[in-house]
């Protein structure tokens, strides 16, 4: 359906955005108006009147770019947020397993507290890096980021630095609460797991890290600082100690009970409740004697003691009159006892032991001397040797930053959220009001989207802060900075009315036109009248056009691909004057704003003519426009409040709902953990008593084992025994039977010897005879052959 | 409020008072010392500095003897650790004996100095002090002490 302002068609056919059929609403009233004629400007013109239209529009993306900004940072709060929680539950998860091997024999074990707390400060560190953050992003506090900034001091060039006495006493005026402590600590005290601060009760001296951190981490500076005399520190170093023996303790504020400035009252206090102090007891309420005790001069009777050669205070206080003795004994006890040395001053700030920046030293700090480990949120930080000796006091101490919102560097890339934001949510709405006529609605529109749209797409505090100060400034711009320079009462009354007027397009607008306007009228190139209805016209054509085609603009933008966020935005800059500018012309073509203008115009010149009722008109006019004006402030501060209700009303169910979980995890970890300790309990007993049985039956084992062991040995034994007798006898028995068979044998042999010795003898003797007999048969044969041969 | 500092005080001179025994010991300021153990037939007073000006530190009647080592010896075992007590005090007599136990960063320093402080807290002037009349001696001392007051209880019994 075609709009009912009065279009060129070439702006017809580019439309900026497509938009829904729209509800007709009735026309007003036809008003006497004078004759308007559509000029269409020169290629010239219409560059200088983009250029001029684009700086303007810049102005309006700008205020687009706070609510932008203020939803991008909270989409980056609510992550940092996140990071944050996790990395505090990994420093105390890590702190809490550390702790439970402390000095242990595990491998790896920590050795010290210190192991403790550098290791979970690894896990802290680690957790927000997975989010790509580092400690000095948390907001809040956080002691990484406080180690982190003394080591950041700790490498700046130059000498040490410190505040000076004007900065330390403009600190104690304010009663300025620290938001972190740290402590000079010996290393060789932090390897038990219940390491006080400070020895035993009851209390120990802190000071802050931001009066330490000129002191760049020298150990022996940082002592010097602290309270510790030259003196003391020389006996330190004779005795071979170096200023990496020590480290800075650097612990949460929030974590330390019974903090207190060490002033003489607070001491006194504390001394009367010392048991040590209890020989002053009838002077407990004696405010003569305490403030006594405040004004002895204990570096002075220090000195001349050691001028007398006298070692004992009580001995020395018998050479003091009487009246001087309890409270001269008072104030070296609270020296011996509470470490209020001889630099003590009283008003929260210790004396620096060397005179230097005019004596004045860091502040202090009394607290509990709690455990170490208690406050379960600390870290600590190395100390050395810097060999620097020069001072330098500045009044710009520095300071542990609180991380507030970045929008300089966000303003771009949150512009383009913001302007999506506000195009998606209330262009269409606009735009159908504004062809309608209704200025006023479409104004009202925009303004309560805008707020509304930053405040609930931002949903933090952050966005609401930066909508509402858009606001304000809107309307400060309009309401004084108008004013500045108009010179008379009519000038100031007509600056009023401008003023007044544009505080409609103030609010989103920032009174653009109403500040050309009042130029123009200080220029006398309008009338007051004039001035007044072109404000209204061109405020409600701004609203209509302008925003619209920034917001569209920037939406394009953001959405070409490759072009990346800043370039994106810059295109989307362009394209969004550009279309802001023909959706303006469009408006200006119709001549919607003029004849706004010319009507207010004549309706002021018409009170005027009719005897003096144009200031009446005027007031009537800018009255209305200012409650029109407070009514869209009021709407857009209540959708910011409704945002702000509902997103509390949220919170709040997530905090009920939180809330119930917690106690119903509580009641079920309770419950299993009363279950649990049941069950271990009985496990417990059961082991027991089977370890008891077995206990039992391993005894009788044993004993039987012990008796049959026994047994066995004797059993052995008389075996052995046995065995040995046998093996006797046997051994007899064999010698015997070998020396029998041996004999046996041995006749044997001889008999067989003799046997074959007769029967060699007799086998010689038959052989002898049988040769004989054979030589004699020979012989005979011989003699008988040859006999026969020969015939003998 | 009642400024009792006029009030009738209970006056011990030591200066003439036998002396028993002395021992070294160790105050507040860590600096070795000479502690005389003097008496008479009622009071024991443990006076520190040479025979000729020793101060009396700390007295309580001769009776009490071992019952102070008693408790002394309880102290210096860990009784005040163990329990969690800031100290440990009785009466007998007119004595009011409290003991107690503490590890202090005198002048600010990073090395704790232990501390073992002997008080009687009945009102006494003694050698011409009205305050803080007691013993404030380190660890070794203290045991050092115990010995002493071990021995004059075992030869009390003689």
């Amino acid at each position: 359906m075609p709009p009912k302002v009065n279009q060129q068609k070439v702006y017809q056919q580019q439309p900026v955005h497509q938009h829904p059929p729209v509800k007709k609403t009735p026309k007003p009233a036809p008003r006497p108006l004078p004759k308007v004629s559509a000029e269409k400007p020169a290629a010239a013109t219409r560059r200088a009147d983009l250029s001029s239209y684009g700086t303007q529009q810049k102005d309006r993306i700008e205020r687009l770019y706070g609510a932008g900004a203020a939803a991008v940072s909270t989409a980056r709060d609510v992550r940092l947020a996140n990071a944050t929680n996790k990395a505090n539950y990994a420093y105390a998860r890590t702190y809490k397993s550390e702790m439970a091997t402390l000095g242990g024999t595990t491998p790896n074990a920590p050795k010290n507290l210190i192991d403790v707390a550098h290791r979970s400060e690894n896990a802290y560190r680690t957790e927000l890096g997975k989010s790509g953050f580092t400690p000095s992003d948390v907001r809040g506090t956080s002691v990484v980021k406080a180690a982190d900034f003394m080591r950041s001091q700790a490498k700046a060039p130059g000498d040490f630095t410190t505040p000076s006495p004007q900065a330390i006493k403009q600190r104690l005026a304010t009663g300025e609460k620290p938001q972190y402590f740290v402590r000079v600590m010996d290393k060789n005290y932090l390897s038990d797991p219940k390491s006080s601060f400070s020895g035993s009760k009851p209390t120990a001296w802190m000071a802050t890290p931001q009066e330490l951190a000129g002191a760049k981490l020298d150990g022996f500076e940082a002592m010097k600082r602290v309270g510790f005399s030259d003196q003391y520190i020389n006996s330190l170093a004779a005795k071979g100690k170096k200023p990496s023996d020590f480290v800075l303790v650097v612990t949460e504020a929030r974590g330390m009970k019974g903090q207190q400035v060490p002033t003489w009252d607070n001491i006194t206090n504390t001394a009367k409740n010392h048991p040590d102090f209890a020989g002053f007891k009838r002077q407990a309420n004696n405010p003569a004697f305490w403030n006594k005790v405040q004004n002895v001069d204990l570096k002075a009777h220090q000195g001349q003691m050691q001028s007398l050669g006298i070692k004992d205070a009580r001995t020395y206080a018998k050479t003091l009159p009487k009246a001087e003795q309890g409270p001269f004994l008072a104030r070296d006890m609270m020296n011996s006892k509470l470490g209020v040395n001889e630099f003590f001053t009283g008003d929260g700030r210790t004396a620096r032991t060397d005179a230097k920046n005019g004596g004045y030293g860091v502040r202090e700090f009394l607290v509990n001397n709690d455990p170490v480990a208690s406050t379960q949120r600390n870290t600590f930080i190395e100390l050395g040797e810097t060999g620097k000796t020069g001072l330098t006091a500045t009044s710009k101490a520095p300071t542990i930053s609180n991380n507030p919102l970045r929008l300089g560097s966000e303003m771009k890339t949150g512009a383009l959220g913001g302007a999506v934001v506000s195009a998606a949510t209330s262009l269409p709405q606009v735009f159908d009001q504004a062809r309608n006529g209704d200025y006023a609605g479409a104004a009202k529109t925009l303004a309560v989207n805008a707020g509304t749209g930053a405040g609930v797409g931002a949903v933090s505090a952050a966005g609401e802060r930066i909508v509402g100060r858009s606001i304000e400034n809107g309307l400060a711009r309009s309401s004084s900075s108008l004013f500045a320079g108009a010179e008379g009462g009519l000038a100031r009354q007509v600056g009023g009315r401008i003023g007044g007027a544009g505080v409609i397009g103030g609010i989103v607008s920032g009174g653009f036109s109403a500040y050309d306007q009042v130029g123009a009228y200080k220029r006398g190139e309008v009338t007051g009248s004039q001035a007044i209805g072109t404000v209204v016209g061109e405020t409600a054509v701004g609203v209509g056009a302008g925003m619209a085609g920034a917001a569209a603009g920037a939406a394009i933008g953001s959405i070409i691909p490759g072009a990346g966020t800043l370039v994106g935005g810059a295109i989307g800059f362009v394209v969004g004057v550009g279309a802001g500018y023909i959706a303006d012309k469009a408006l200006r073509y119709g001549g919607v704003n003029k004849m706004i203008a010319a009507g207010v115009t004549a309706t002021i010149d018409k009170g005027r003519e009719l005897g003096g009722k144009v200031i009446q008109a005027g007031k009537q006019f800018v009255g209305q426009q200012i409650k029109t004006a407070k009514a869209i402030y009021n709407s857009a501060t209540s959708a910011v409040k409704s945002a702000r209700q509902f997103v509390g009303q949220q919170v709040n169910n997530v905090k009920r709902n939180v809330t119930n979980a917690t106690r119903a995890a509580v009641a079920y970890v309770s419950n299993v953990k009363k279950q649990v300790t049941q069950r271990f309990n009985s496990a417990v007993t059961a082991t027991k008593q089977f370890v008891g049985q077995q206990v039992k039956t391993a005894k009788a084992i044993y004993n039987s084992a012990t008796s049959a062991v026994k047994s066995a040995r004797q059993f052995v034994g008389q075996q052995v025994g046995n065995v040995k007798r046998t093996v006797s006898n046997a051994t007899r028995a064999a010698v015997s039977f070998v020396s029998q068979a041996k004999n046996r044998v041995t006749q044997t042999v001889n008999n067989a010897v003799n046997t074959v010795r007769s029967n060699v003898s007799n086998a010689v003797s038959s052989a002898k005879r049988t040769v004989s007999n054979a030589v004699s048969n020979v012989g005979n044969a011989i003699s008988g052959g040859l006999k026969s041969v020969f015939g003998w | 409020m009642s400024i009792l500092i006029n009030d009738e005080l209970e006056t011990i001179d030591s200066t003439e008072m036998q002396i028993l025994g002395d021992f070294e010991c160790k105050l507040n300021d860590a600096e070795t010392l000479r502690c005389f153990i003097k008496a008479d037939d009622y009071w024991i007073v443990f006076a520190i500095g040479s025979v000729a000006q020793a101060v009396g530190h700390l007295a309580f009647e001769r009776t009490n003897i071992e019952l102070v080592n008693q408790k002394l010896g309880e102290v210096l075992a860990g009784k005040l650790f163990n329990e969690e007590l800031d100290f440990i005090a009785f009466e007998s007599g007119k004595d009011e004996i409290q003991i107690s136990a503490s590890t202090v960063f005198p002048s600010n320093s990073v090395t704790p100095r232990e501390t073992i402080t002997v008080l009687n807290l009945r009102e006494m002037e003694l050698d011409g002090l009205e305050f803080s009349t007691g013993l404030s001696l380190s660890p070794k001392s203290a045991e050092t002490l115990s010995k002493e007051l071990e021995k004059l209880a075992k030869s009390a019994k003689d």
